[in-house]
């Protein structure tokens, strides 16, 4: 019997693709699109068919609706007034579970919790507001109080002071209290051509004076742009914002902010940070890389926030409600050592982990407490004695890691792996707690990811290709597909858009560009620099973490030791 | 009579072109696997053939050359991308997105699988 032909009692595999390719469609791909095309996610329709033009698909851009001038926006002022008021009303009702500090406290430093971790002494300079420079558009929001309430108008309010802070080259953009629902790209947009005011004379007589080189000359014109937006009713952020290059100081305190993206890591010139007061469950594991030895950021104000814990502190500690570190190699070994005593006789697992959180980190400090004393002893610039405190600087600075949760697979389109735990970014909001393991307690890899391929799909691949396609908008290419195309090849189109946009998402793990992640997790990070008292909640806090591919997971190499 | 399991196998495409190669690279495709799996009864696994017919000889050389390519990579660190003609890339994300089936790289967790985690 000849081998290709099969035999006819038997049954045949599943048909292969749904159905052709439309062919005529795809010497079509036309890569230089109207910029129109491009820009706004069309709502996709599954019911097109071959025929489906890409006009249909064109939407009027946002964008359209706010051009001109502020107040040309009245109909869609009105139109958004329903919206104002819902926003105003949540957020009343939940303001108080943790908008714990206003701007009224400011300055009230609480002894117990440190300026980088919870918002208290930060901002005193860094969220004055510049009134001297708002004097003029504060007067127009008082011809009409009420409008003021209204989205659009703030956001035509907000447009005012940025143009202004571009005509006096101001660095310092203060739009914070303007009762801001949204702010569009278009509106942040104009910020990018920020030039300082030239101070040529000064400039001149300091060389002058100082014999500076040129480099200090020019130096004082790139801006370092501060931008605040504190104190409105933000639930997310424009894109825009991750693209302002030149930010030094970003202020998002008393927001509604439920997501930070992983973008912020474009901010490489980010001093101060200040995310308090919103309802962040999780940071993005990007920012850790903006953190202390790593990168500029100084001052990080994270709490109060909803932040999902990965452990509870019970017993002496939790009446305590704070933690106080030693400053000296050997208090810092004396405490480790008490607490692996604690650690062993402690039976329940919940006082176990508290111990074990504590316990790395002050074996985390007195290691390098002791590299600083080895690398000291010889060049005795900072000879370090028995009882002599270190500076906060030389051991604290760089984040610890303490904790994480098991890690959530997917499969090649982007959908959970079956027997995978949820993925933590979808935790609901009434869950504060999440499983967490430490280094000693994490379990070792499901033996089917030591066998999975290090190699991308070809899903991914195909993606990977579209992203880097030029002048392309990857939801053009949706007409092009047969229409019964699988839900997962739409949804993988969605995301490749949304993957440009954001100017491509990079692998935590391996660094590469990726669209789909395969996995995730969240690890608690031990992130305060700059105090030796910590309140318990800023101890751990969860940073969001996503790998490119099944191997790139903590399970893989040296993830757990830094 | 049916014929044994080879180490070699056979894909054809819906335009006729055939392409022989490893059966372990062949494998790696969820849904190859299943077609060639011997206790399926399917056609392809009593000839070790598979046809598709919607997937053409262009785009199944490339489907190929992935699976050679993952083959070769598997245990590598730092793969380097493939290279995809733009032309090609959504006949193949389509072809992918069949071929994958359920589990191209197949992670399936936890064995005894009562966990009550989805
Ligand atoms: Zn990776």
């Amino acid at each position: 019997m000849d081998s290709r032909s099969p035999s006819p009692d038997l049954p045949s595999s599943p048909p292969a693709l749904p159905s052709t390719f439309p062919r005529r469609k795809r010497a079509r791909i036309d890569y230089c699109y109207d910029e129109n095309t491009s820009s706004d996610p069309p709502v996709f329709s599954s019911d097109d068919g071959p025929e489906a033009s890409i006009d249909n698909y064109v939407t009027p851009r946002k964008k359209k609706q706010y051009r001109g001038t502020w107040w040309d926006h009245q109909p869609v002022a009105e139109a958004s007034n329903n919206t104002a008021a819902k926003v105003d009303l949540t957020r009343n009702v939940d303001s108080g579970v943790w908008m714990g500090s206003d701007g009224t406290d400011d300055s009230a430093a609480s002894a117990t919790r440190s300026s980088f971790g919870a918002d208290t002494t930060m901002s005193e300079v860094a969220d004055l507001p510049d009134e001297v420079g708002r004097v003029g558009c504060r007067a127009i929001a008082m011809l009409s109080p009420t409008a003021s309430k209204l989205g659009a108008v703030t956001e035509g309010l907000a447009r005012q002071i940025i143009e202004q802070c571009l005509d006096d080259g101001k660095e310092m953009v203060d739009l914070s209290d303007l009762s801001l629902t949204a702010i569009s790209d278009a509106t942040l947009r104009p910020l990018r051509a920020l030039i300082r005011a030239p101070r040529a004379a000064d400039a001149v007589l300091d060389s002058r004076r100082s014999s500076r080189s040129d480099s200090d000359l020019y130096a004082p014109f790139t801006p370092s742009l501060q931008l605040f937006l504190s104190r409105n009713s933000l639930r997310s952020l424009p894109r825009e914002l991750w693209n302002l290059q030149t930010l030094t100081v970003l202020s998002l305190r008393n927001n509604a902010l439920t997501e930070i993206p992983s973008a912020i890591a474009n901010l490489r010139n980010l001093k101060e940070l200040n995310l308090a007061g919103n309802r962040l469950r999780w940071l993005p594991w990007e920012l850790l890389g903006l953190v202390a030895s790593r990168g500029p950021l100084q001052r990080l104000t994270v709490l109060p926030n909803p932040f999902v814990q990965g452990t509870r502190f019970h017993g002496e500690l939790a009446q305590q409600g704070h933690w106080r570190f030693p400053a000296n190699p050997q208090k810092m070994e004396a405490v480790a050592a008490q607490l692996r005593l604690k650690l062993q006789h402690t039976n329940s697992p919940g006082s176990q982990e508290q111990f074990e959180w504590l316990l790395k980190l002050h074996e985390v400090y007195a290691e390098r407490m002791r590299e600083i004393g080895d690398s000291n002893r010889e060049d005795n610039w900072f000879a370090p004695k028995i009882g002599v405190d270190y500076p906060l600087n030389l051991w604290k600075e760089d984040p610890v890691h303490l904790a994480s949760t098991p890690v959530t697979f997917f499969t090649f389109d982007g959908r959970l792996e079956r027997h995978s735990p949820p993925p933590p970014s979808t935790t609901p909001e009434d869950i504060r707690f999440l499983p967490s393991a430490t280094r000693h307690t994490s379990t070792a890899a499901p033996q089917s990811v030591a066998h999975a391929s290090r190699a991308p799909s070809l899903f991914e691949l195909s993606l990977r290709t579209i992203t880097s396609m030029p002048f392309s908008a990857p939801l053009s290419l949706l007409p092009l597909l047969p229409p019964d195309a699988p839900d997962s090849v739409v949804r993988a189109l969605h995301t490749v858009d949304e993957a440009k946009q954001d100017n491509g998402k990079k692998c935590s793990v391996c660094g590469k560009g990726y669209v789909i992640h395969r996995t995730e997790w969240i690890e608690w990070w031990h992130c305060v620099p700059d105090s030796l008292v910590t309140g318990l909640d800023a101890i751990g806090v969860p940073f969001l973490r996503r790998g490119c591919g099944v191997k790139c997971s903590p399970y893989e190499g040296k993830l757990w030791d830094h | 009579m049916a014929q044994q399991s080879t180490d070699y196998v056979t894909l054809v495409s819906s335009d006729g072109f055939e392409f022989k190669l490893q059966r372990s690279a062949a494998t790696v495709s969820g849904a190859i696997k299943r077609m060639l799996d011997p206790i399926s009864n399917f056609t392809e696994a009593q000839t070790n053939t598979c046809t598709f017919e919607n997937i053409n000889g262009v785009v199944l050389e490339k489907v190929c050359e992935y699976l050679y390519y993952n083959e070769k990579h598997k245990n590598n660190k730092d793969v380097p991308d493939m290279d995809i003609p733009p032309e090609l890339c959504l006949e193949l994300l389509m072809a992918a997105d069949f071929l994958d089936g359920e589990s191209c790289t197949a992670v399936c967790l936890i064995s005894n699988a009562d966990t009550g985690l989805v």
